[in-house]
């Protein structure tokens, strides 16, 4: 029999066994006794024997079998699910994850570690610490886990082939938003006709025009979306990798893997939301001692949750550690020299916090000290404006910290805030404009250097976007000056531009070389009446 | 008339493979389900000649699908698929009915041969 033809079968369906076991393991360090995660797992490594051993993939078979053993002793209550039977699951899952990538490029298979399958099969558990946590049988005798007769509860298993789904290439999805993006195009374009030419009938016709791309547009994002669970087990892995790293107890909650999002936006997501996890498992969190003086519960927790608010998506990243205080972060900005003292004296507890958003903040020694916060937050904040989101800080000092992602639920088609600065065409994604302001010349304050005007009691410095983009001033002879208010580095800063052109809704294209090199420019997009508009990002240009 | 068959697995890389093994073999496969609930659903339903059983299952394993689906047929065709290590499963098999056993991983060529006696009687 020719088994290459189910390779690819074989390489997905594992893939899903490899991932229902990862999700499984991490389920039961959470509730060890849960007979149906007990069951998933077992079954996850024996399907996964039974599919390597008809493909003959032998390195395969010998590590799936010793963990469909390992959980077989499990099973039948020689063994009690703890931390090192999941250590020891979890190697497997990374070693097979390194075979099928060597299968898939049809490379010889890595061999495992020679001695896996028998540190396996001789496992025995540590002895049992002094105080074991009330409710949790000690590890020598195993509570009877077997409840036959009881129903199970149905555990996640990998999906299958549902009826009425058909997989399709993601290349297909890409071209079917960008053409939606271009008959959006066209349908601004349509309109600028309509105008001119004064014809109900054709009103109509293009008014009717736009419902149906509202509604294909919606369709094709739908088709675009895929679960955040697909992300999910990424950071429970690391999460769980960290604490153990660190010596730290800690529960990992996750909410909403149900929530859909755009593939494209998904991927991008990964790695700022890794970073914060990573820095509030090391040093948001305190050790279990620590807390325990403080008179918290000793094993802290790390929720992540999605949710989903009309077209905005919200993902959050909450731990109940020490928390950041304000003060401390604005004397070791001070102290770093990235903003002045009197700055300093003007920011906002949230805004302080925002500092740690700074390039340049990350590296202070000081601020590793005090919270640690610092690394990398950068990167993180300029990744998720350059998608089009908002980061806010919440946090209570011996309380825990908060991080707030905002994200609009696609990337390619987005609604921008047109500018005119001489003569170049600027857009700005509404998501970065907090609001616009038509601002009398006499409002304007100077303080030393700068100009500020007042908002809601509060000095806002200004900035000219004409002066950032090295064009020449603008004149405003009715003394009038249009400018948005956007936040960068933690701080609310007014944008003064020649005029506003008004809200458009832009298909945004990526720059091609050299163009995508050049900070500041997140891609283009055409107008209706063809022109062209530079796609602003105001995190690299700031 | 071809000899129908229902195909139980959860793997739906085993399912395939037994499905053109099969079809090769010119049964006609009925229905396929991929948990021991849905086993018991699909029989009820198309009644087939044949049943290819797996046992290490979601929602009933197959020794407990094979128990209700003697119950509703005494005379039915079942054929169980196990892996080696699963001796204990197989004798439970027997005495709950199984008409024979086919082991993974498949070798079609017995797969064939045990059904075709099983259908033969």
């Amino acid at each position: 029999m020719d088994m290459s033809q189910y390779k690819s079968l074989f390489l997905s369906e594992s893939r899903e066994y490899l991932k229902t076991i990862a999700d499984q393991v991490v389920a039961l360090e959470q509730a060890p006794a849960e007979r149906s995660a007990v069951d998933a797992l077992f079954r996850g490594a024996h399907s996964l024997k039974g599919m390597a051993a008809s493909m003959e993939y032998g390195d395969v078979v010998v590590v799936a079998h010793s963990m469909e053993d390992l959980m077989a002793r499990v099973r039948d209550g020689a063994l009690c699910f703890e931390a090192g039977v999941a250590d020891l699951l979890l190697e497997g899952v990374d070693l097979i994850d390194v075979m099928l990538a060597d299968v898939e490029a049809d490379r010889e298979c890595t061999p495992p570690p020679g001695d896996f399958a028998e540190r396996l099969r001789g496992y025995t558990p540590a002895p049992p610490k002094k105080q074991a946590p009330a409710g949790e049988p000690p590890a020598e005798h195993p509570a009877p886990q077997a409840q036959p007769g009881g129903e199970p509860e149905k555990a996640k298993e990998p999906a299958g082939e549902a009826s009425g789904t058909v997989r399709v290439k993601t290349e297909l999805l890409d071209h079917l938003i960008n053409l939606t993006g271009e008959l959006v195009t066209n349908k601004h374009r349509l309109l600028n006709v309509a105008q001119e030419v004064a014809s109900p009938a054709l009103n109509d016709a293009v008014s009717e025009t736009g419902k149906l791309l509202r509604a294909l547009h919606d369709e094709v994002m739908k088709v675009r979306l895929m679960p955040f669970e697909a992300i999910c087990d990424r950071f429970q892995r690391s999460v769980r990798s960290l604490a153990k790293k660190s010596g730290k107890e800690i529960n990992f909650e996750l909410s909403g893997r149900e929530i859909g999002m755009d593939r494209g936006m998904l991927e991008q997501l990964v790695d700022p939301l890794n970073h914060i996890l990573r820095n509030a498992v090391d040093h948001g969190m305190e050790e279990s001692a620590e807390r325990a003086a403080q008179g918290k519960p000793p094993r802290g927790t790390v929720k992540l949750s999605v949710s989903r608010d009309r077209d905005r998506i919200s993902i959050q990243v909450s731990d109940d550690g020490r928390g950041m205080e304000p003060q401390k972060m604005i004397e070791a900005a001070v102290a770093k020299g990235v903003i002045t003292p009197e700055e300093g004296a003007l920011l906002s507890p949230r805004q302080a916090l925002m500092l740690s958003c700074i390039p340049g903040f990350s590296t202070a020694k000081v601020v590793t000290d005090i919270s640690g916060r610092g690394v990398g937050m950068d990167a993180v904040n300029a990744a998720i404006q350059k998608l089009g989101g908002t980061l806010v800080i919440e946090s209570e000092p011996g309380q825990g910290s908060t991080f707030t992602l905002r994200l609009p639920m696609t990337i390619a088609i987005i609604h921008a805030l047109v500018v005119q600065c001489g003569n170049v065409k600027g857009a700005v994604p509404v998501t970065g404009v907090l609001r616009t302001v038509e601002l009398a010349r006499h409002q304007i304050e100077t303080m030393g250097k700068r100009q500020m005007f007042q908002l809601d009691g509060e000095a806002i410095p200004l900035l000219s976007l004409n002066r950032v983009l090295g064009l020449p001033l603008g004149r405003f002879p009715n003394g009038i000056l249009p400018l948005f208010v956007t936040e960068a580095k933690g701080r609310r800063v007014g944008i003064v531009v020649d005029r506003f052109l008004g809200q458009h809704e832009l298909f945004v294209k990526p720059f091609g070389r050299p163009l995508c090199k050049m900070a500041g420019l997140a891609g283009g997009a055409t107008l209706g009446d063809g022109e062209i508009v530079t796609i602003l990002d105001l995190a690299g240009l700031l | 008339m071809a000899t129908t068959v229902m195909i139980v697995d959860d793997s739906l890389f085993m399912r395939k493979m037994l499905r053109d093994i099969l079809t090769e073999e010119g049964y006609e496969i009925t229905a396929e389900a991929s948990d021991g609930d849905e086993a018991v659903a699909r029989y009820r339903e198309c009644r087939p000649d044949l049943v290819t059983l797996d046992i290490v299952m979601p929602n009933k394993t197959g020794i407990e699908a094979l128990q209700i689906i003697m119950a509703l047929n005494p005379q039915a065709r079942v054929v169980m698929c196990s892996a080696i290590g699963q001796e204990s499963m197989t004798e439970a098999a027997a005495k709950a009915g199984a008409k024979a056993f086919i082991l993974k991983p498949f070798n079609p060529e017995l797969v064939a041969r045990t059904l075709r006696e099983v259908a033969e009687g």
